[in-house]
């Protein structure tokens, strides 16, 4: 009983200090410089009652869903392989290496030079920025499968697809997992930078919008609205991470 | 010196298929096996140095040996994991090239699935066997009946302890009915009691099927007990030193006299090496054949 | 209180005496030794901001001017806001919307007058106004100049801005580029971007701002009202250093574009041709900030329906420094 009520008095004390800190260091600033937490709200129920938020939010997810799609259904079944393939992974080891740090944003222009204007410059950076931790997660779950596993299949006289599904894929799972929780974050933090670069819909426009228009309340209140989104996001992949854990009745350390 | 060691007579290899002298045919056996290798820094290694060794038909035959003796190189050459570099292993007369289902192995970190209950771990060797669905469900409940863990059929290993992990990974190779049972060190992780009780557990098992054993252990009072044979490994390089043929009431006794007499024998053996060892440049026992003495 | 109290107290009061500190910390720094300001001005890497060449021909002895450059609008507007630059050339229409949400600043001087062009396509689909109907044009902001001419010269030739054309921001860095992938169709921003667009062959100007407006007003020079007020012989001398800047401009061109090079980062031949054809494509004639020339692009504001028209121009006109450098001149 005690700890259900801390669960939600704690958090709700922390927002009201950070509330009290944002309203004392906004005071220090003209309204047009920093606006402070009654002006946001303000400007968060204009963009509710303007009527674009709820388009812009659909956008922006379906963008956010589009490509997240096509980086987990490519990069898993890449790492799956790469995992058991050392000869590939020699081969093409260094030219991810080479990939991974740049930054999805700088793909921007050739994006848009091959896949032209609209939503796939934006679908092509999330696609970037959710490939690659997918890719590196799900390889090195693979390294990590403990070797008697393989051991035990091949004394068994196991088939390969057998392998495959019963052993390598169960076994890869939660490194997998962590690597599609931390994409989705980073899919999502990217999404609202491609859509500040190009597009002309989204959360992320709606911020380059309201710069544009000198209205520093409406971009707070694009950033809050983002980061709310961020926090539902990140709650139901863990939700579906720890529903997923118990069915294959994982909740304890592995053997 | 005892070990009961009768020189002379090697088995045929040729005559598997004569009858008359299946008793004389090795179930498994090494002909001057060796693996060499070379390690991380490029210098050549000699795991095992030309092994002779015949495993009969239904024994049980313990390697002991200090580590770095060769007794997990041998067992895995017999199981097929590993290649010979010279020499060669053969079971049932032909090479071993590959692992077999007829010949399991079992681990010392059990090898079993964590998201898979103990039902699923037994049931996925009978699967890799092609047994259909139902007749597979009976045989692994069966098998797990077997070494008592009929009731924690659902469970996931996680809740089990080490000893019941490894009676499941016992009930899935028995399930699939080897005629081989290759176990590594398979009780060193567990604490002394339940390795005690295990080792009950699996004598009673083998008293009631027809299963040649070859168990590596670096326990030289678990090798008494359980071996019909018990072959002392040396390293540098890894080598057969002394075979002693352990002969006890069945079923064996701990405190049994006879035990204690083998356990001399063996520690003094083992002494020896560990001195000899010591000595710069010293062999102590030659190339010679070592053959079973069962049956004969 | 006991201790911790007090040392948290004391440690929060200390953080809150700084900010305002902070704030005013990036303002005007006076360079020690010396005697001399440093004034740092914000522009954009276009030619209606070539004035600030001054900062590398003229010898000042009150100053020293540091040009920051920015690339985009909204930045450099930001930056004047946040007092983080102590001056900048801003598009009127912007520097009005500023004023009126409370930035004290006062224009002291025209950064120019025309230098803007319509720049489209030049696949021969679109030769008179009448052909952007349907078309995406891009702006350097909706509080520009060249929002307000290009909603002139659409509404003079008939057409509805909000429904026969689509008008975006866009940085001008952005816009050639744009216009070559396809993603506009058109632009209107200040040069050097139109001839830029002609020299790589992606796209041809439709018309010169001039011709929309003749001799329209477009960035003037705004500087922090604390700035004027500390140091008003600094800003005399910027004002008068300027001054003779434009004129050298309008008298040797070429050489002019020469020295742009530093400023600019675009090739002398580009900026040449920019201020000599044709000739009053871009002009530094007559830089006094007017009363009328503000009240007419105001009216031009309102009438589009942009904010910023209720500021009161006679308190943010400072024309004092730009006459009197002329009677000094």
């Amino acid at each position: 009983m005690r700890d259900k009520a801390l669960r939600i008095v704690l958090p709700a004390a922390a927002i009201a200090a950070v509330l009290l800190l944002w309203q004392w260091a906004a005071s220090f600033y003209t309204e047009d410089q920093f606006p402070g937490p009654r002006q946001v709200a303000l400007a968060i129920i204009e963009l509710v009652r303007g009527g674009r938020l709820w388009t812009d939010i659909r956008i922006s997810l379906l963008r956010l869903g589009t490509a997240y799609s096509m980086a987990v259904v490519t990069a898993i079944p890449t790492g799956l392989f790469l995992g058991r393939c050392q000869v590939c992974r020699r081969a093409i080891g260094p030219i991810v290496q080479l990939l991974r740090p740049i930054s999805p944003i700088a793909w921007f222009p050739l994006a848009v030079l091959w896949f032209g204007i609209g939503n796939a410059p934006a679908i092509f950076i999330i696609f970037i920025a959710a490939f690659f931790p997918v890719l590196l997660a799900t390889i090195s779950a693979v390294l990590s499968i403990p070797e008697s596993y393989f051991k035990v299949s091949r004394n068994f006289g196991a088939k390969p697809v057998q392998v495959f599904i019963s052993i390598i894929i169960p076994a890869a799972f939660p490194g997998i997992m962590t690597g599609l929780h931390i994409a989705l974050g980073t899919a999502w933090i990217h999404l609202v930078a491609g859509e500040m670069l190009g597009a002309d819909s989204g959360l992320g426009f709606l911020i380059i919008d309201a710069r544009n228009f000198l209205r520093t309340d409406l971009i707070m209140a694009g950033m809050i609205l983002v980061g709310v989104l961020g926090l539902i996001l990140n709650s139901i992949i863990t939700l579906v991470e720890q529903l997923i854990n118990r069915q294959w009745g994982r909740t304890g350390a592995p053997a | 010196m005892g070990p009961d060691r009768r020189p002379g007579i090697m088995p045929s290899l040729h005559g598997h298929h004569d009858t008359m002298n299946n008793r004389r045919i090795p179930k498994i056996a090494l002909r001057d096996a060796e693996k060499t290798f070379r390690s991380a820094s490029g210098q050549p290694q000699t795991a095992l140095s030309r092994g002779n060794l015949d495993v009969n038909e239904g024994e049980f035959v313990c390697l002991v040996g200090p580590s770095g003796c060769g007794k997990s190189t041998v067992i895995n050459l017999m199981a097929g994991f590993e290649q010979p570099t010279g020499g060669s292993v053969t079971i049932d007369g032909k090479p071993v090239t590959e692992p077999d289902p007829d010949h399991i192995m079992l681990f010392q970190d059990y090898g079993l699935f964590p998201w898979k209950s103990a039902l699923d771990n037994v049931l996925f060797g009978l699967k890799c066997r092609g047994v259909k669905d139902r007749e597979a469900k009976q045989k692994a409940l069966a098998a797990l009946d077997t070494v008592g863990l009929g009731t924690h059929a659902h469970r996931h290993p996680h809740e089990l302890s080490g000893g019941m992990r490894q009676r499941v990974s016992l009930a899935r190779a028995l399930a699939v009915e080897p005629s081989v049972l290759f176990m590594d060190e398979p009780f060193a992780a567990l604490d002394a009691f339940t390795k005690l009780r295990l080792q009950d557990e699996l004598l009673e098992l083998r008293s009631k099927r027809d299963l040649t054993v070859v168990f590596v252990t670096h326990d030289l009072d678990e090798a008494i007990y359980l071996g019909d044979r018990v072959v002392l490994m040396a390293p540098d390089p890894g080598r057969f030193v002394n075979i002693m043929k352990i002969e006890l009431d069945s079923p064996r006794s701990r405190t049994d006299e006879r035990f204690e007499q083998y356990r001399k024998e063996l520690y003094e053996a083992f002494d020896l090496v560990h001195r000899q060892s010591a000595r710069i440049g010293s062999s102590m026992v030659g190339k010679e054949v070592l053959e079973g003495g069962s049956g004969i | 209180m006991n201790r911790r109290d007090f040392l948290l107290k004391t440690g929060l009061f200390a953080l809150g005496a700084q900010i305002p500190g902070a704030i005013a910390g990036n303002f005007a720094t006076a360079i020690a030794g010396t005697g001399k300001v440093n004034l740092k001005i914000g522009y954009l890497p276009i030619t209606d901001h070539l004035l600030l060449i001054s900062a590398f021909r003229e010898k000042f002895r009150n100053l020293t001017i540091q040009p920051v450059r920015f690339s985009s609008w909204p930045e450099n507007a930001e930056a004047l806001k946040a007092g983080a630059i102590d001056g900048s050339f801003l598009l009127t229409p912007m520097s009005l919307a500023l004023r009126e949400k409370g930035a004290p600043i006062k224009v002291v001087y025209l950064g120019h007058r025309n230098g803007s062009a319509i720049t489209v396509k030049n696949d021969g689909t679109i030769n008179r106004i009448e052909d952007l109907k349907g078309k995406t044009i891009a702006v350097p902001s909706q509080f520009s100049t060249h929002n307000i001419l290009l909603r002139k010269i659409l509404a003079d030739k008939g057409l509805d801005a909000a429904r026969d054309v689509r008008i975006i921001d866009m940085p001008p860095p952005e816009m050639v580029v744009a216009l070559a992938s396809g993603r506009i169709h058109g632009y209107i921003v200040a040069e050097p971007f139109g001839v830029q667009a002609e020299e790589r062959h992606v796209g041809k100007v439709l018309m010169l701002s001039k011709e929309i407006w003749q001799n329209h007003i477009c960035c003037v020079l705004n500087l922090r009202e604390q700035v004027i007020r500390a140091y008003p012989e600094a800003v005399q001398e910027l004002v008068g250093g300027l001054s003779r800047t434009a004129a050298f401009i309008e008298s040797n061109p070429v050489q002019a574009a020469a020295e742009s090079q530093q400023l600019l980062g675009q090739k002398p031949q580009i900026i040449e041709r920019v201020l000599t054809t044709p000739k009053d494509r871009l002009a530094f004639t007559n830089l006094v900030p007017d009363l009328a020339d503000f009240t007419a692009t105001r009216s031009l504001m309102a009438k589009f329906g942009l904010p910023g028209t209720k500021t009161d121009l006679g308190t943010y006109i400072d024309s004092s420094f730009a006459k009197r450098a002329l009677q000094h001149a």
